[in-house]
């Protein structure tokens, strides 16, 4: 049973049909938590409309790092085991992982320039996140800048999992430095520092974006899988592979 | 296996390293690190001379109430405050919208380091805050205006 979820032609052929549900799922919940964060929530007391902003840039804050955590574990299970799949899923949510730090990084710039006052500063929160999504980009480049695949994939993952130690860094930032970001509001000790009212339309687009980000994995795994072959068959003719 | 065992002990061992290095070079860089100084650390730096007369700082803490004054041409003068120590700004632009008093915001500029002696002659130094740009911080509490008019909280 466990062998079989690691042979990408049986994982394949299970995930092919969860593919449209989870798709379903996620324009289900992105309409529901949008209807809730425009519609449905309270203004802030300090912040009035523009708190909106958050139930888009918390939840991509959040995936960036979840992805990027994926990615380094799944590195670490196909360099010490040479699992193809480990591989592939890792090379598979690199750009949607990347996609997300970007929306981060625009989503809290556009809600810096009302709230702070600045588009883009350099403090360690901030800071961070941009070399998180540096990370990302220089996994992805690093994984595609070999002709053999195997070897882009070995050095790709030490990169991705070097880059594991950046996690913390953002984590911990707003708490040990003084920095212009606030501190965390619900990933904290004690009870969240967010009103009820606010934190349904969050973790709805939470849940929405972890099912984005599943839909467009399972499409993107398939698609490296088929790349692999292809770049194998490709090998052959050239006589790279013997 | 044993390959394999040998495989996850690198990694972890360049893992551990990557740790400890990081943590050094942040330990070490821990004062340009932080994006602002409170008052109480400029303070203590100008009476170690750590800081010359003129140079660019930012200084965060919170507005003291009651000290915001408005003059001609967008000049504004307040006092920011941890609490401990104060520091007077002035400034001449366009305030963020949050500014106010009592929150908690960040002055970009320059300090100005006056000393002068005091009738027992002793050499005082008197600070001076120009500021060319204001930011303001938000704190993590998100909640409806109802909320924070029952917690009597003055917005």
């Amino acid at each position: 049973m466990k062998n079989q979820f690691v042979n990408p032609g049986f994982l394949v052929n299970y995930i092919r049909p969860l593919t449209p549900w989870c798709g379903g799922i996620a324009i289900l919940l992105v309409m529901i938590g949008l209807w809730f964060s425009f519609y449905n929530s309270p203004i802030d007391y300090q912040q009035g409309n523009a708190v909106r902003i958050m139930y888009v840039h918390v939840p991509s804050a959040w995936m960036s790092m979840g992805i990027y955590s994926f990615i380094a574990i799944s590195s670490f299970f196909g360099l010490v085991y040479g699992h193809i799949t480990a591989f592939s899923l890792a090379k598979a949510a690199a750009p949607i992982g990347a996609t997300f730090t970007a929306i981060c990084l625009i989503s809290g710039s556009a809600w810096g320039k009302p709230m702070w006052g600045t588009w883009w500063v350099w403090d360690a929160r901030l800071t961070s996140v941009l070399i998180l999504f540096f990370f990302y980009i220089g996994y992805i480049v690093f994984s595609k800048s070999f002709n053999d695949f195997s070897k882009g994939e070995k050095f790709s993952s030490i990169l991705a999992i070097i880059g594991l130690v950046n996690l913390p860094v953002i984590k911990f930032s707003v708490d040990y430095w003084n920095t212009l970001h606030q501190p965390a509001s619900i990933s904290k000790f004690g009870s969240p520092s967010i009103h009820i009212d606010m934190l349904i339309p969050l973790l709805i687009m939470f849940f929405a974006f972890i099912f984005i980000f599943i839909h467009l994995l399972m499409i993107r795994l398939q698609l490296e899988l088929n790349n692999r072959r292809l770049n194998i068959k490709n090998m052959k003719s050239y006589g790279d592979l013997k | 296996m044993n390959r394999r065992q040998n495989k996850i002990i690198t990694i972890s061992f360049l893992v551990a390293v990557l740790c400890c290095s990081i943590f050094l070079i942040l330990y070490a860089l821990r004062d340009n690190v932080i994006f602002f100084y409170s008052p109480s650390e400029i303070e203590k730096k100008v009476s170690n001379d750590d800081i010359a007369d003129g140079s660019l700082i930012r200084l965060g803490g919170l507005v003291l109430e009651d000290s915001f004054q408005r003059g001609e041409d967008n000049y504004v003068s307040f006092v920011i405050t941890d609490l401990k120590n104060e520091i007077n700004i002035s400034y001449s632009g366009i305030l963020p919208d949050l500014f106010r008093e009592g929150q908690g915001v960040i002055a970009e500029g320059y300090i100005e380091i006056i000393k002068f002696k005091n009738k027992d002659n002793i050499l005082k130094k008197q600070l001076k805050f120009n500021a060319s740009n204001i930011l303001a911080k938000h704190d993590e509490n998100y909640m409806p205006p109802e909320v924070s008019e029952a917690l009597g909280l003055e917005y």
